[in-house]
């Protein structure tokens, strides 16, 4: 029998990448520049959930691997190679610098963890900025793309979408495999997890490595888009802390929270940036208090509690999410 | 007498100067309930910590099955088919209970891999088993302390042990929720899982156990059956103190 509601989520992804694609058709550059920046945080923010939303491991290592993706991009290229082909080069080194860290520092938990992956992308950054090869604190240039800015444009933006469309398939996929439950079960208890015969260290490993690989392929993008790099630009801790931060607005642990954080977030720096171009940061810091504070699952998990329990309990979802805090 | 299924050779653990387990020799046979007692800080839970290699043991060699298995991984030892429960409840808090048990199903024995789809019935089964069924969309963290041994009991037999490890399963409990809870047992039992069972009631184990296992300060002081081990001077002892075996003796002398 045809089940409509098994396939909603099909369908509402489906029109929701058929749109991306179209959107370039409809609007100016200027647009979609805009919706290149937001696909790319999106990247980040969805990568960041395989660690950080489904294991409950808070990985500041977004700015790593993105920063190591692009620098790749650029060297490689510098060398002659074809783009996309070191977009897939970025994507296997992001992996395999993931498997060689996550051994030893997966075994730290909480802030630990945090403070040993803050400190992976400091590391690279250092790199960056003193070898040879990178170009050193003066930065690298890239090949110039050729053609005009309506092909460029579309060109990156394109890229982009690719990436991101990959990283949510993936992410829909674990969720729904044992590997998705596994991860959710080291997260509400990494001993009873053992106990129940899931191999810990493994889908851990799987976990980092899965949010290692999709922000090297954007910082790729990033880089011959920027077409020059800068250590600091890349290996920026802003970058990780807006995975969390879009992570924790959309939901954490769900498959489309993170994407639809990064979209709510972009457009509203935007607008506050409009808005009050002095204090756009304390109204961003602001929101970031209350998102915390009011709806810490995020607004996914929000929208589905208020679909089962209807929209009168809005208000005493929101009471109890506060009253978390009081002793 | 039946097969062997879970053995300890000489099992030792210690906590930096204090032995918790010393040489405990212990065999589970095939479709036996085994009791463990022992007064409180006897190295009961440590054993199963040893066992199910959530801690190792130092010393001593532990086989299931004839395989050794005392430095294995916990995970491993579940898939092999040992499973266990713990006296402090251990739930996935923040997950509904039927996806507490598809945890189990998913992960444990992996004799018949499986699933989601196939985990999520096996769940529903392990729910409908332990009385659970009703509850099952709530989160675990909503349920009563009793409730919460019952989904313990539920997620560790979706692993398909067996042999099930129970940890003070009464603890906490009172008279009619430990009833529901030895009755359970017993089902579990008649589905063909031996079970290896902790416990610091004497009342409890002597109604339970086929056999008994008597551990004090970390060392095994008895064992064999419960009208044996409970009429054990030794036991007595460790129960009750020195103070009141000569008291009995006394009253005996005198009568």
């Amino acid at each position: 029998m045809f089940k409509p509601w098994a396939h909603i989520q099909w369908f509402s992804m489906g029109a929701g990448v058929l749109a991306l694609i179209l959107l370039p058709s409809f609007v100016e550059n200027d647009e979609i520049r805009k919706w290149m920046d937001i696909l790319m945080v999106a990247i980040l923010a969805t990568s960041w959930n395989f660690i950080g939303g489904l294991t409950g491991y808070p990985s500041f290592a977004p700015a790593a691997f993105f920063g190591l993706g692009a620098y790749t991009t650029a060297i490689l290229m510098n060398a002659g190679f074809n783009f996309f082909i070191t977009l897939g080069i970025g994507a296997c080194l992001g992996a395999l610098v993931a498997l060689a860290l996550g051994v030893p520092i997966l075994r730290l938990r909480g802030h630990y963890f945090a403070i040993a992956t803050f400190g992976v992308a400091e590391f690279f950054r250092e790199l960056a900025d003193n070898l040879r090869i990178t170009g050193g604190g003066d930065g690298i240039n890239l090949p110039q793309i050729t053609g005009g800015p309506d092909y460029f444009t579309r060109f990156f933006y394109f890229s982009m979408l690719g990436v991101a469309v990959l990283a949510v398939l993936t992410q829909y996929f674990v969720t729904r495999h044992r590997l998705g439950y596994g991860l959710v079960a080291i997260r509400e208890n990494e001993d009873a997890a053992a106990m129940t015969g899931v191999d810990t260290t493994k889908y851990k490993i799987i976990a980092f490595v899965l949010s290692s690989i999709f922000p090297a392929m954007g910082g790729g993008v990033y880089a011959y888009r920027a077409a020059f790099l800068e250590p600091i630009d890349v290996f920026d801790v802003m970058f990780s802390i807006k995975a969390i931060v879009m992570s924790m607005l959309g939901g954490v642990g769900t498959v489309m929270g993170p994407l639809v954080g990064a979209v709510m977030m972009e457009y509203l720096s935007d607008y506050l940036w409009g808005a009050f171009t002095e204090f756009h940061s304390a109204f961003l810091g602001i929101i970031i208090v209350l998102v915390v504070l009011f709806i810490p699952r995020g607004l996914m998990t929000l929208s589905q509690e208020v679909k089962s329990r209807g929209w009168g309990s809005l208000g005493l979802i929101l009471k109890s999410n506060i009253q978390r805090f009081k002793v | 007498m039946s097969e062997t299924l879970l053995e300890g050779r000489g099992v030792t653990k210690r906590f930096g100067g204090l032995t918790a387990v010393s040489a405990v020799d212990f065999t589970v046979r095939k479709g036996e309930i085994l009791g463990v007692i022992g007064p409180n800080g006897a190295g009961k839970t440590t054993l199963l910590n040893c066992i199910t290699g959530l801690d190792p043991a130092n010393e001593g060699e532990i086989l299931f099955h004839g395989e050794r298995i005392e430095t294995m991984k916990p995970h491993s030892i579940t898939r092999m088919g040992v499973a266990r429960t713990f006296q402090i409840v251990q739930p996935f808090a923040g997950l509904a209970v039927r996806e507490n048990v598809v945890m189990g199903a998913l992960f444990g024995s992996q004799k018949s891999k499986k699933e989601v789809k196939r985990a999520q019935e096996l769940a529903d089964e392990m729910l409908a088993f332990v009385g659970l069924s009703d509850k099952s969309a709530q989160l675990a963290s909503q349920l009563t302390l009793a409730e919460r041994k019952r989904l313990e009991f539920a997620k560790s037999l979706a692993t398909e042990p067996e042999v099930l490890l129970l940890d003070e399963v009464n603890a906490g409990l009172n008279t009619t929720e430990i009833e529901n809870a030895i009755s359970l047992i017993h089902k579990v039992r008649e589905q063909g899982v031996t079970i290896l069972v902790i416990e610091h009631l004497m009342k409890v184990i002597t109604d339970l156990s086929d056999r008994v296992v008597v551990l004090h300060h970390g060392e095994k002081i008895a064992e064999g059956l419960p009208s044996e081990v409970t009429s054990d001077e030794q036991v007595i002892k460790a129960y009750l103190g020195e103070k009141y075996v000569a008291m009995m003796k006394k009253l005996a002398e005198e009568s």
